[in-house]
C-alpha cells in the first residue's frame, strides 16, 4: 500500500473533484458522504509529511465531525423535510464558482508567501483547493449545515498544509478540538433553530 | 498540581455546579460571579513557583504545565490580564439573572473564560489564535437562541474568527520558521496585511464586524454585550503580545498609522450608522463599534500613553456596556421589543440606567467613558488634529443620539403606568448608574489598576 504514498497527485484530482461536487449537490447526506471522502484523502496526503498516529488523530477528529453533523442533519431532517441545502443560483454558476475556487488555488501556488513552505506543489495544491472552494462556499450560503460543511472542509485544508510545516503533537491535538468543537457549534445551531421558519423564510 | 491546570480545573468546576443550578439562574449567576472572582483574586495574588503557607500546610504551585510538548504557563506578565478578564466576566455575570439569559449562559461561560485564559497562558503563544478560536465557538453557544428563527449572526461570527484563526497561525508560522523580519522587506509587508487581517477580524474593525449588528438582533443583548467584552480584551490583549515580541513589527512604518485611519474610519462609519437606527439594540452594537474604533486610534498612537488609554477604555467598556446592556435587556424581558414610546415612564430606573450607559459609551462627561477619551483628545489633538475632530464629532452625534432616543422614550405614549421593578432589580439598576457615574467623576479609583493589567510585557510598556 505504500505506493498510494508516491501519488499524491491522485487524492489532490479527487479533492479538486469532491470541492466542485460540494457546489453541485444538495442533498445532505451526499454532501456528508463527499465531506468523510475529503478527510479520508487529506490523510492520504498527511501520511507524506507527517507520522501516521498524527495522520490517524486528525481522520479520527473528522471522523467524528462527520458522525456529529451527520446526526444533526438527519434529526433536522426528521423534524421537516428538509433534506436540500442549495446554494444560491443555477447548476451553471454553482459549478462556475466550484471551478474558480480550484482556479485561484492554482494561482496561489506560485504566491511568494505559499513558496516560502518548501512543500510539495501537488500537496500545497490539495490543501489550497480545501481551502479556497469551501471559502467560496461559506460565502454563498447563511444555511447552518452548509457553513458547517464549509467550515469543516476549510479547517481540513488549513490542516493539511499545517501540520506540514508545523509538525508536532500538540498542533494536531489542538486542530482536532477545532474540529470537534466546529461540528458541536454548528450541530447546535443548526438543532435549536426553527426549521419552520427557515421554510418560510424561504432559506432552504 | 499546577496553577494552569487548577485554574482550568475550577473553571471547569464553576461550570459543572451553574449546569446543575440551571433552572434557578438567579442563583447560579451568583455561584459563576463569586466563583470566577475568587479566582481572578487568586491568579493575582497567589504566588506561584514558591512554597506558601497555607492552613498549617506548606504548598508549591508550579507555574507551569507541560502537555504534549507544548506549555501553559502562568508568568507574571499575564495575571494581571488573566485577573482582569475574569474579574470583567464576574461584574457582568452578577446581575445576568435580570435580564432572561439562556440558561445555559453561566455554564458555558465559565468554559469561554477559561479558553481565554488558555489563550493566553499558552506557549508558544502564537496557538492563542486557537484558543481564541475556540472561544469564539463557546460564544456561539451563548448566542444562539433555542428557537431561533436565524442564526446568521452567531455563524457569522464563527466564520470570522475561524478565518482569524487561520490567518493568525499563518502568520505566525512564517514569523517564526520562515524567519520573516523587517530585513525581507516585501515579505514583511505580506506578512503584516495577513497581520492586519487577523486583527481587523479579531477587533470588528469595518467590514468584519458584521457579526455584530445582526447577532445583536437574534440573540439576548446582555449576552451580545458579555461576550463582545470578552471576545475584544481577548484580542486586545493578543495583539499587545504580539507587538511585545517583534520589534520590527512595532518600528514598521505605517503600521500604527495604519491602525490609527482604520480606527477613525471604524469611528466615523459607526457613528454615521449609529444616528441611523431606530432599534436600541443596534444602536448599542454600533455604539460599541465607535467605542473599538477609538480603542484602535489610542493604539495607533504608537507610544506608551496611548497604549494605556487603549487598556483604559477597554476598562471603561465593562462598565458602560455594562450598564447600557443591563437596562436595555431588562426594558426587552419586561416589555418587549416594540414599544419603546412612553417605556421612560414605565420603567424609568431601567430606562435611566439604558441611557446612563448610553452616555458613557459616547464619552459623556461625568461618566466611566470619558476621561480615557478626554485623555486621548489631548495628546492627539496636536500630533493629528483631523482625528481628533473625528473623535469629538462622534461624540458630539452619539451624544445627540442619545438625547433624541431620551425624549422618545419619556415621550408621551397611551400606556404610562408606572410598572413596579422588585428591590433586588433596582439595585443592580441603580448600582448601574451609580458605578458609571462614580467612575467618570472618581476615574483615579480604578483606571490605574486597568491600566498596569498589560505592564508586565516590559517592551512593549518599558
Amino acid at each position: 500500500m505504500m505506493w498510494l504514498l508516491d501519488w499524491p497527485e491522485i487524492p489532490t484530482l479527487l479533492l479538486a473533484l469532491s470541492g466542485l461536487c460540494m457546489f453541485l449537490f444538495e442533498d445532505r447526506r451526499v454532501l456528508i458522504g463527499l465531506l468523510a471522502g475529503e478527510y479520508i484523502l487529506s490523510f492520504w496526503l498527511m501520511l507524506t509529511t507527517i507520522p501516521i498516529v498524527d495522520a490517524t488523530a486528525l481522520l479520527l477528529a473528522g471522523a467524528l465531525a462527520v458522525v456529529i453533523l451527520g446526526l444533526s442533519a438527519n434529526v433536522f431532517t426528521g423534524k421537516r423535510d428538509v433534506r436540500r441545502v442549495t446554494l444560491p443560483g443555477t447548476l451553471v454558476f454553482r459549478f462556475s464558482a466550484g471551478a474558480i475556487g480550484i482556479l485561484a488555488a492554482v494561482g496561489t501556488l506560485r504566491a511568494e508567501i505559499v513558496q516560502l513552505s518548501d512543500l510539495n506543489k501537488v500537496y500545497t495544491l490539495g490543501g489550497l483547493i480545501l481551502i479556497l472552494t469551501d471559502f467560496l462556499q461559506l460565502g454563498l450560503t447563511t444555511n447552518e449545515f452548509r457553513i458547517g460543511m464549509g467550515l469543516l472542509g476549510l479547517m481540513t485544508g488549513f490542516s493539511l498544509l499545517y501540520t506540514a510545516v508545523e509538525p508536532s503533537l500538540a498542533v494536531v491535538a489542538l486542530l482536532a478540538v477545532v474540529h470537534l468543537g466546529i461540528a458541536l457549534t454548528v450541530s447546535y445551531a443548526m438543532l435549536q433553530s426553527d426549521p419552520f421558519t427557515l421554510v418560510k423564510g424561504g432559506r432552504e | 498540581m499546577n496553577a494552569p491546570f487548577v485554574l482550568f480545573l475550577f473553571s471547569l468546576i464553576i461550570a459543572v455546579v451553574a449546569f446543575s443550578l440551571r433552572a434557578q439562574v438567579r442563583w447560579s449567576s451568583v455561584w459563576v460571579s463569586l466563583g470566577v472572582g475568587v479566582l481572578a483574586g487568586l491568579v493575582l495574588l497567589v504566588g506561584f513557583d514558591e512554597p506558601y503557607g497555607f492552613l498549617g500546610l506548606s504548598l508549591k504551585l508550579p507555574s507551569q504545565w507541560v502537555v504534549l510538548g507544548r506549555s501553559f504557563g502562568i508568568g507574571g506578565e499575564i495575571r494581571p490580564m488573566i485577573s482582569y478578564l475574569y474579574l470583567a466576566a464576574a461584574f457582568m455575570i452578577a446581575p445576568a439573572w435580570i435580564v432572561g439569559v439562556p440558561r445555559y449562559f453561566t455554564a458555558i461561560a465559565p468554559l469561554m473564560l477559561a479558553a481565554v485564559a488558555a489563550s493566553l497562558m499558552v506557549k508558544p503563544f502564537l496557538f492563542a489564535a486557537i484558543f481564541i478560536g475556540l472561544a469564539a465557538m463557546g460564544a456561539v453557544l451563548l448566542l444562539v437562541v433555542p428557537g431561533t428563527s436565524s442564526t446568521t449572526g452567531s455563524m457569522r461570527l464563527l466564520i470570522l474568527y475561524s478565518l482569524a484563526m487561520i490567518t493568525v497561525l499563518i502568520t505566525g508560522w512564517q514569523l517564526e520558521i520562515g524567519g520573516v523580519t523587517s530585513a525581507s522587506q516585501a515579505l514583511a509587508v505580506q506578512v503584516t496585511a495577513l497581520l492586519a487581517f487577523g486583527f481587523a477580524i479579531l477587533l470588528a474593525v469595518p467590514p468584519f464586524h458584521l457579526w455584530l449588528p445582526r447577532v445583536i438582533q437574534e440573540s439576548n443583548v446582555y449576552v451580545v454585550s458579555f461576550v463582545a467584552i470578552i471576545l475584544q480584551a481577548a484580542g486586545l490583549f493578543f495583539l499587545f503580545r504580539f507587538l511585545d515580541t517583534y520589534p520590527w513589527l512595532r518600528e514598521s512604518e505605517g503600521l500604527f498609522s495604519g491602525i490609527e485611519w482604520a480606527g477613525a474610519v471604524t469611528v466615523l462609519l459607526a457613528t454615521l450608522w449609529a444616528a441611523g437606527q431606530r432599534d436600541p439594540r443596534t444602536l448599542t452594537a454600533y455604539c460599541l463599534l465607535v467605542d473599538l474604533g477609538v480603542m484602535l486610534i489610542a493604539i495607533g498612537t504608537g507610544s506608551q500613553l496611548g497604549l494605556e488609554l487603549a487598556l483604559g477604555i477597554s476598562g471603561a467598556r465593562v462598565i458602560s456596556l455594562g450598564a447600557l446592556s443591563l437596562g436595555l435587556g431588562y426594558l426587552i424581558r419586561m416589555e418587549g421589543e416594540h414599544s419603546w414610546r412612553g417605556m421612560g415612564f414605565r420603567r424609568p430606573v431601567a430606562s435611566s440606567t439604558f441611557l446612563v450607559g448610553l452616555l458613557s459609551m459616547t464619552g459623556f462627561p461625568l461618566t466611566a467613558g470619558f476621561p480615557a477619551r478626554w485623555s486621548l483628545l489631548a495628546s492627539i489633538k496636536s500630533v493629528n488634529p483631523l482625528i481628533s475632530w473625528v473623535v469629538l464629532l462622534a461624540m458630539a452625534i452619539l451624544t445627540g443620539v442619545t438625547l433624541r432616543w431620551a425624549a422618545f422614550l419619556f415621550s408621551p405614549s397611551e400606556d404610562m403606568e408606572r410598572r413596579d421593578t422588585p428591590l433586588l432589580v433596582a439595585v443592580f439598576l441603580y448600582g448601574g448608574i451609580a458605578i458609571t457615574v462614580l467612575l467618570g467623576v472618581f476615574p483615579q479609583t480604578v483606571f490605574p489598576w486597568v491600566v498596569e493589567t498589560a505592564a508586565g510585557l516590559t517592551r512593549l510598556f518599558p
